[in-house]
């Protein structure tokens, strides 16, 4: 690992704590409103790769963990990861090595398309495979019903992976950190 | 701007190291997922309640801790009632809601650095203290990389509103990033520079 690693992962961690400060968006259909931190786990492994951008995410949490407010809506501390949605934190870390590792995979050839593809895998499929688990057992309900449950954000994820796409693709052509 | 959620006192609750109240919350929140018995619960949720007076901290703090976390602890009384009885649903929201009290309890009397060194100590004892020396450097960094890509973000987004981008994600996140990467580049060779002779890295690269 180089210092020029460490720079990178300390600067995502740095990035998804900005993102916690942006402008919420509300899709007309569903109520839900739609947060960027979320968006910032498909770019730390698309644009950081699988190492990088899973170790931004870790240090991001341990920031989190240790009493900083850095989650979208001012939320920190131990009692995050209790919550509903500690599945969801701590699938972060995978999500972002999944979206890396393809994005890797994909780099030769590397368009809006399997970059698309990258962030739906890593950031949507792997990350509900991780998180409805967990609030099936603090809620104590069925796998299915937290299924259901988790579905409302469905949408709002996939217009983030259009987003998180269109920002891979160009900070690859322009900026490219994963092969220079 | 960082405004930790520590709050100072001199309690035995604040001087209780924080990586023991680390395990001591593991263990807590095992065994509430352990044992299923309602005198178990009460006792617990009186223990936590005890703590936060022992530790001068008023109950309020703990009502803002789960004030988040309330409408899910509505929903999920909701399902419960629904699938099962309102008593196990209570329950259940009685057993998620302390455990985020007992868990603010340990934010609320640790201090940041305290925490963070106490990480760097016990990566440095698993990893070795070259690693640990990474992790320090990783979170020094991630702090003053706040407000760099905040200030970045800001004026991205003043020019963005100009072209009446102000709220199109992509057109905010992609110049921020870019413009972030660079200057994470040039620090990179500034503390490659500064340290040479005593290298962090095995492979020395070169950057461009």
């Amino acid at each position: 690992m180089t210092t020029r690693d460490i720079v990178l992962i300390a600067l995502f961690a740095a990035i998804m704590a900005v993102l916690g400060v942006f402008p919420p968006i509300t899709l007309p259909v569903i109520a839900v409103p739609i947060t960027a931190q979320s968006l910032g786990v498909m770019l730390a492994g698309g644009v950081l790769g699988a190492k990088r951008g899973a170790l931004s995410m870790v240090l991001f949490l341990a920031l989190v963990a240790v009493g900083l407010p850095l989650l979208s809506g001012g939320r920190g501390g131990i009692g995050v990861f209790f919550g509903a949605s500690g599945g969801f934190l701590l699938g972060w870390i995978v999500a972002a090595f999944v979206v890396g590792l393809l994005v890797e995979r994909f780099w030769e050839s590397l368009n809006y398309i399997n970059a698309f593809i990258a962030s739906v895998v890593g950031g949507i499929v792997v990350l509900y495979a991780l998180g409805i688990p967990w609030i099936s057992v603090v809620a104590g309900i069925s796998l299915g019903q937290a299924f259901t449950g988790s579905m409302g954000f469905i949408p709002g994820d996939v217009v983030k992976a259009v987003i998180a796409a269109l920002v891979i693709v160009t900070v690859a052509k322009s900026y490219p950190i994963i092969k220079k | 701007m960082l405004i930790s959620l520590y709050t100072p006192g001199n309690s035995p609750v604040h001087r209780t190291p924080a990586g023991l109240k680390i395990v001591l919350l593991f263990i807590f929140c095992t065994l509430l997922f352990l044992l299923q018995s309602w005198w178990f619960l009460a006792g617990a949720i009186a223990a936590v309640l005890a703590a936060y007076l022992l530790a001068k901290l008023s109950l309020t703090l703990a009502w803002q801790a789960m004030r988040p976390a309330l409408w899910v602890l509505v929903l999920i009384f909701l399902v419960q009632l629904w699938l099962n009885d309102w008593q196990f649903g209570l329950y259940v929201v009685l057993r998620f809601a302390i455990m985020i009290v007992a868990a603010t309890l340990l934010t609320l009397t640790s201090k940041t650095s305290e925490m963070i060194e106490g990480i760097e100590r016990s990566v440095g004892k698993v990893f070795g203290a070259d690693v640990a020396e990474k992790v320090g450097l990783a979170f020094s960094l991630s702090l003053r990389f706040i407000p760099m890509v905040r200030e970045t973000y800001q004026e991205v987004r003043e020019a963005q509103k100009a072209r009446g981008l102000g709220r199109n994600w992509r057109a905010l996140i992609t110049p921020t990033m870019i413009r972030t990467l660079k200057s994470a580049d040039d620090i990179a060779q500034a503390i490659d520079a500064r340290s040479a002779g005593a290298p962090l890295a095995k492979d020395e690269r070169h950057h461009d």
